[in-house]
């Protein structure tokens, strides 16, 4: 536990160096772009929690596949590899801190959406249910993020797929615009994300059993590829 | 202490980087390993490392495997030093103790006390990774490596990118801190001044391996006469020998037989000696000679 924490510890140190950057990618733009997406809604409530729920996996996608991705893929460089041969500390230990520090890091952006939330639907929301279901999000997005972190070895590759991936996972999925449920949406995941966030604040009517059962499931299959990857001693040998 | 047994590593593409290695390392030793680029030096410290995964062979330390390590028991230094470059080097060496959990160590801090001193870092320790020179960040990465007391060092081409000065400060105090240290480099110079035992590395293969008595090369190698005399010697005298050029009445007499060069002293005892001079082969010149036969 205390290697982990301070792992994180020293991960949050490097972002000293980029304050302006985080400044600006973790305050700035997200809470302009909600009020953006606030103010086009002219004041409907409906629409102002379907979209904030969106921005909430939005938000999501962009850390933990496109940031977490890129992390987790550059720590699979074999420089990188024995630069952390280096120090005392386990692969998966430096793993586990990149995914709990982009957890707090993208944390104040759902805070904030998350009060608006309550703000605009005020005695709706189911809340215990509504933060189990964004947790649930962010283990499956960031079991997601680690799992092709993994698979995009060559962090030169993952540098340009990464981001795509979260432009298409953000085009495929009805989070800024409404759509009818047919099979595509439901082998999406994140379609089950987002349509529990917006079932626990009376958004979404219908069953969200298989919803639950899919992404459990999916969370599953996931940690079971992480884990053999990670607790394998051999890291720089081929994966998967 | 470390016992790599028959290794081999065979990669996916069918190259093999390591072929049948076998070599131990010892207690207090300081071993090296010499090869050409490419000769798969840094294949097989992957290996030790458990990066990569011997094809065949077996790596153990301290007869346990590998995979039952349950802490870190290398300390490791690559050949391109690779540090965290939004950190300061006093951050970087504060997590490296913590991690190791030996922030209220003395021995630790002893040890560092040591290296501060030797490498001026007091100088630079607030400074990013990114505002050091390739020398400085090797520095740093030796003492995060050695500040972690492990049971043995590795060391990929130590001293590559270090001045002349900073090169033998870090010579004298492994030498003299009694480390385990395992080994890759060029420099002939830091071989021959640091390493107890070494293994010559080509195409895979360990071609050779001894202690600097063991080196047949030293033997290959001649003797070397320098003389001065004040008359002229016959010149069938010298006539075996070979001989460079002679100036200022200084000849240079070269010979594999020392008991040549011998006679050749005695037959000389009439002579009126304004210098002589004998010099044996020694270990620097048994390694060049060794290096250029590998690296060609």
């Amino acid at each position: 536990m205390n290697r982990l924490f301070q792992a994180i510890l020293f991960e949050f140190r490097a972002f000293r160096v980029f304050k302006i950057q985080i400044l600006i990618s973790l305050f700035i733009m997200p809470l302009s772009y909600m009020l953006i997406i606030l103010l086009n809604t002219g004041g409907n409530q409906q629409i102002s929690l379907y979209l904030l729920t969106g921005f909430v996996v939005a938000s999501l996608i962009g850390t933990y596949v496109s940031l977490l991705g890129l992390r987790v893929s550059n720590l699979m460089m074999p420089e990188v590899l024995e630069m952390y041969a280096a120090f005392p500390i386990k692969m998966r230990t430096v793993a586990l801190s990149y995914l709990i520090t982009y957890s707090l890091y993208v944390l104040p952006q759902i805070i904030v959406a998350s009060i608006i939330i309550a703000v605009i639907s005020l005695s709706s929301i189911a809340w215990g249910l509504f933060v189990f279901n964004v947790i649930l999000t962010m283990i499956t997005l960031s079991g997601f993020g680690v799992f092709l972190g993994f698979v995009f070895k060559n962090y030169f590759v993952a540098q340009g797929v990464l981001p795509l991936l979260s432009w298409i996972f953000l085009f495929i999925t009805p989070l800024y615009y409404q759509a009818k449920s047919s099979i595509f949406f439901s082998i999406n995941p994140l379609n089950s994300c987002v349509k529990l966030l917006r079932h626990s604040i009376g958004l979404c009517e219908g069953v969200i059993i298989w919803d639950y059962v899919y992404l459990i499931g999916l969370i599953i299959i996931l940690s079971f590829f992480v884990n053999r990857k990670l607790l394998r001693l051999y890291l720089l040998e081929k994966r998967f | 202490m470390l016992s790599i047994n028959e290794v081999t590593k065979v990669f996916p593409n069918g190259k093999k980087a390591n072929d049948s290695i076998s070599l131990q390392i010892e207690s207090d030793q300081i071993v090296g390993l010499v090869g050409p680029n490419g000769a798969g030096k840094t294949t097989l410290i992957r290996q030790i490392l458990g990066l990569l995964k011997p094809t065949t062979g077996t790596i153990l330390v301290e007869g346990n495997d590998l995979v039952r390590m349950k802490d870190n028991y290398f300390g490791y230094v690559p050949q391109t030093p690779l540090v965290f470059q939004s950190h300061t080097i006093r951050e970087l060496i504060q997590y490296t103790l913590k991690l190791k959990k030996v922030m209220d160590n003395k021995k630790a801090h002893n040890i560092l006390n040591q290296l501060y001193s030797i490498f001026n870092i007091n100088k630079w320790e607030n400074m990013y990774g990114y505002q050091l020179s390739g020398g400085q960040l090797k520095i740093v990465m030796l003492v995060i490596a050695i500040c972690q007391m492990p049971s043995i060092l590795i060391l990929d081409e130590p001293s590559n990118m270090l001045d002349v000065v900073t090169k033998k400060k870090l010579w004298q105090f492994l030498k003299e801190s009694k480390m385990t240290v395992f080994l890759t480099s060029h420099d002939i110079k830091e071989i021959s001044v640091l390493c107890d035992y070494i293994y010559f590395l080509q195409e895979g293969k360990i071609v050779f391996k001894g202690n600097k008595q063991e080196i047949p090369q030293v033997n290959q190698l001649p003797v070397t006469l320098k003389i001065k005399v004040k008359e002229k010697i016959p010149e069938e005298l010298l006539n075996n020998f070979i001989i460079s050029d002679s100036r200022d009445g200084l000849i240079t007499i070269f010979s594999k037989d020392i008991n040549e060069i011998l006679i050749l002293i005695g037959s000389l005892r009439r002579y009126t000696f304004e210098y002589l001079s004998l010099i044996a082969p020694d270990f620097d010149n048994a390694i060049e000679l060794i290096m250029e036969e590998f690296y060609e």
